[in-house]
């Protein structure tokens, strides 16, 4: 049985009236959704807030999925959609105390050497606007045709090849720039 | 020897290019060494987007979903939140503009409002319908009337922009991705 049947079974049952299937339906998505919102809001509280709300509003609007779609599709388009509005929020704020005392942390716990890696790429997709950040990662996660990625962002396949081009281009040339000195051991 | 860019070496690295192409790269990178470089890094940025994609949610990620999930908030669209004061004062122009027509006509401030309209405006002749210019009968009750319901069209249209328009929009987009 595939991914998706699974998904279908897990839903037809919550539909039934057994709402604790949900949960797995939630285990099973929950760190790609909590990962698209992340690389659209690069701060973990609104990321986990995001995701969590996205998923809510999937259960609300379950009756109304087209079980011939296929249901990460229609859910992360709805994640999608969520992050962005809290990015919307984001910029709004005018004090960002969270990521500040996220960014201290890590840099007073010491924990920046191994995760390098993780940090600079995180920063760099975080430079990139929302659509360009959800397509790159949803790229990478290797879950999802460009058919797919078009579907949930909502842009056409023509538009998502370019913006996959210029993000893999423009992080590739950050990195370059930024790291010029620490290249060889951040690639290992 | 040919310029090769970013986007068939990006290609290339995704498989995407046809075997003749293929080998035209390799054949290319083999002989120029800025290009293989330039190649080698496009292919690490790649590899460590891979290993950094996935981020793990917290541990409690799920019992906090299923704890707020009767949440009132995801039910229904709050009306409270439609009335902003950009609504408002839309809604509020509306009653001001049903109002002053309530008060023209409950003061007789326009006693001809309910008049028939005169069929002596309209003659036909020889099986052709001639109808006099409009204005030649144009009363101030028709004046009234048409000055009403332009306020009925504006007021629908202001309803449906202000009000329906904003809750049936946050309801597609909270419940019908």
């Amino acid at each position: 049985m595939d991914k998706h049947q699974e998904d279908l079974i897990l839903i037809e049952k919550v539909l039934r009236g057994d709402e604790s299937q949900f949960r797995t339906l939630v285990e099973k998505h929950q760190d790609y959704a909590y990962t698209i919102a992340y690389k659209i809001l690069n701060n973990n509280q609104d990321a986990e807030e995001a995701s969590q709300d996205a998923f809510i509003k999937a259960f609300h609007a379950l009756k109304n999925f087209n079980r011939e779609a296929k249901f990460t599709t229609w859910f992360y388009r709805i994640v999608f959609n969520t992050a962005v509005t809290y990015k919307r929020k984001q910029r709004h704020d005018v004090s960002d105390i969270d990521n500040l005392r996220d960014m201290a942390g890590a840099d007073s716990a010491g924990n920046l050497q191994s995760d390098e890696r993780r940090k600079y790429i995180n920063e760099g997709i975080s430079q990139l606007l929302p659509a360009d950040a959800t397509v790159i990662t949803l790229f990478y996660l290797k879950e999802f045709s460009l058919e797919e990625i078009s579907e949930i962002t909502g842009m056409k396949i023509n538009a998502i090849k370019i913006k996959l081009f210029r993000a893999r281009k423009r992080l590739a040339d950050r990195m370059t720039r930024i790291l010029s000195t620490e290249t060889k051991s951040l690639y290992g | 020897m040919r310029q090769i860019t970013d986007k068939e070496l990006l290609d290339y690295l995704d498989g995407l290019l046809s075997p003749e192409d293929s080998t035209e790269i390799e054949e290319v990178l083999k002989k120029d060494g800025e290009l293989k470089e330039r190649y080698l890094h496009l292919q690490r940025v790649d590899k460590a987007l891979e290993a950094v994609n996935t981020e793990e949610a917290a541990f409690d990620f799920s019992d906090k979903v299923m704890a707020n999930l009767h949440d009132p908030r995801y039910h229904k669209v709050s009306l409270l939140s439609i009335f902003n004061q950009k609504n408002l004062m839309m809604v509020g122009g509306i009653l001001v503009g049903i109002m002053i027509g309530i008060y023209i006509i409950s003061t007789g401030l326009a006693p001809s409002v309910l008049e028939s309209v005169s069929l002596d405006s309209i003659t036909i002749q020889d099986q052709s319908l001639n109808l006099k210019p409009i204005w030649d009968s144009l009363t101030g009750g028709m004046f009234i009337k048409i000055f009403f319901l332009f306020d009925l069209l504006l007021a629908l249209f202001l309803l449906d922009r202000a009000v329906l328009k904003p809750m049936f929009r946050r309801r597609t987009q909270a419940y019908s991705l």
